[in-house]
């Protein structure tokens, strides 16, 4: 069983927790329609390290922000929107 | 003539007792149950105590104070009346919506030794005494329906679930608990 650290709830099984994104994306202030597009659809998708967005959907509902490893599945680092990302 | 007392939503739903050799208490305590959610950049005060924090629980008079999500908690009470524990929070209303969730949730008491052995067949945390204990909270899923579970004594759990899937948790409580055996109380 993985357990993932909810910034607030601390380590949870991971069942209770649901993916929600990459992270990080910034709503572009005025952008054309490919830019609007791009923002909209185009993911980085990466083999490797990403920066994703969970939900602890089944404990306290908040999202944050997670550094997970998309190949084996490690989450080096979990922190709270707002938060600077760990390095 | 005075109101008539609603009855728990299990009530008529408990098991019939079942003999074993270190029997549980399935209990259905009937609870107020106040949801409390602060406003934005306010500090709920005024109960006389303070709000816990994560995974915590606080109790003064009564009422117990349940950590549920970053700035929400769920107070509980004995039953006293409909809508006298939202009158007894009414102090930390210009802080934080007070709902009143009597009616939606309710509570289950899971009390004897082998309770925590009954939990750990349906709810994946750690409720080990050095990671759980007495006072601590946790919103969770057990028997995969979404539950707070406080552990409210060293020896006796209350699991506060939505009334519509109540019954689904009982029954699995007792089919859990059904190797040690069960009554209710």
């Amino acid at each position: 069983m993985l357990l993932i650290r909810c910034p607030w709830c601390g380590e949870r099984p991971e069942i209770e927790f649901r993916h929600a994104g990459e992270a990080h994306l910034a709503r572009p202030a005025a952008a054309t329609d490919a830019e609007w597009a791009a923002y909209l659809y185009e993911r980085a998708n990466p083999r490797g390290w990403a920066r994703e967005r969970w939900r602890h959907a089944h404990g306290c509902g908040r999202f944050f922000n997670a550094r997970r490893h998309t190949l084996t599945d490690c989450i080096a680092a979990t922190y709270a929107p707002g938060e600077e990302p760990p390095p | 003539m005075s109101a008539v007392e609603p009855l728990h939503p299990l009530a008529g739903l408990m098991p019939a007792p079942l003999p074993g050799p270190d029997p549980l208490r399935l209990g259905l305590p009937r609870r107020e149950l106040v949801q409390v959610t602060a406003r934005h950049g306010a500090d709920p005060t005024g109960l006389g105590f303070a709000l816990p924090g994560p995974g915590e629980s606080a109790e003064t008079a009564g009422i117990t104070a349940l950590w549920m999500q970053p700035r929400g908690w769920l107070l509980s009470a004995p039953w006293d009346g409909e809508g006298a524990l939202l009158t007894r929070a009414a102090p930390l209303a210009p802080a934080a919506a007070l709902v009143d969730q009597s009616h939606g949730r309710c509570t289950i008491r899971l009390a004897g030794a082998k309770s925590r052995a009954v939990l750990a067949k349906l709810c994946r945390i750690d409720l080990h005494p050095r990671i759980f204990g007495p006072g601590r909270v946790a919103a969770t899923q057990v028997a995969h329906l979404a539950c707070l579970l406080h552990q409210a004594e060293p020896e006796a759990f209350e699991l506060i679930v939505f009334s519509t899937l109540a019954a689904n948790l009982l029954d699995a409580l007792a089919s859990a608990a059904a190797e040690y055996g069960y009554a209710p109380g």
